[in-house]
């Protein structure tokens, strides 16, 4: 990870600067969204590889960890952010969480619940909740 | 109803806020994938050279970026490390990593 980010170097102007964002270390949850609340059902089973996903989030923090400190990148600035996926079922998350992340699905326990949340409350979203690291690096002149 | 990915915005405002404050910006973004995010920052950028090492997600880009966005986006199968920009091409403002550390 440190060499492909150190490799984006050569392609940057002198006052360039990367962008990296990726999941916070937190796992991914589904929550519900009623006229009366939110009402979190479960989270999302990720078995993308053996680290797992706080795994992911801890190896890409250390990456650019160690580029600041051997590297000669300036960790300029950091945020965290919430990124939603909502749908009116689980079963269209489920089939965006499959298609489109690693190895990662909903369990039948958590639609189960959300589906009784959404008929008891029409109108009602389910979604599926990420926090997110933005960082801005800079190469150190 | 479709999935809806971002609703509230947070990530394009949080991406528009680290962006570097100068015009005419070139963006090298790193595992682009279906291009879900291009799609919504390319609109504030000169020019987007986006990578992804996937055929079909590239595939899936294509098919999906708007017509508007084209002209200023590159699209290029390649892994990050075996990536090749010519001397003249390689100022870019800023790479993006999304996804892809």
């Amino acid at each position: 990870m440190v060499h492909a980010l150190n490799r984006t170097r050569r392609w940057l102007r002198p006052d360039g600067c990367l962008i990296d964002l990726h999941p916070a270390g937190e796992l991914a949850h589904v929550e519900v969204c009623t006229p009366g609340g939110i009402v979190r059902v479960g989270e999302v089973q990720d078995e993308s590889d053996a680290k797992g996903p706080l795994g992911r989030h801890h190896a890409a923090e250390l990456a650019l960890d160690e580029a600041v400190a051997n590297h000669g990148w300036i960790r300029e600035e950091r945020a965290t952010f919430t990124f939603s996926s909502q749908a009116d079922s689980p079963e269209e998350i489920d089939a965006h969480l499959r298609r489109k992340w690693r190895a990662a699905h909903l369990d039948v326990a958590t639609i189960d619940r959300a589906h009784a949340l959404l008929r008891a409350n029409p109108g009602a979203v389910v979604r599926v909740i990420e926090r997110v690291v933005i960082s801005r690096l800079t190469p150190r002149s | 109803m479709s999935l809806r990915l971002d609703p509230e915005g947070h990530e394009i405002s949080s991406l528009a806020a680290f962006l570097p404050r100068r015009a005419n910006l070139r963006v090298l973004e790193i595992g682009c994938g279906d291009g879900r995010l291009t799609r919504r920052y390319a609109h504030m950028v000169a020019r987007v050279l986006a990578i992804d090492s996937s055929r079909l997600e590239l595939d899936e880009c294509r098919q999906t970026m708007p017509a508007d966005l084209a002209g200023r986006i590159e699209l290029r199968e390649s892994p990050i490390e075996t990536l090749q920009i010519a001397r003249d091409d390689a100022d870019f403002d800023v790479v993006l990593m999304s996804w892809s550390l």
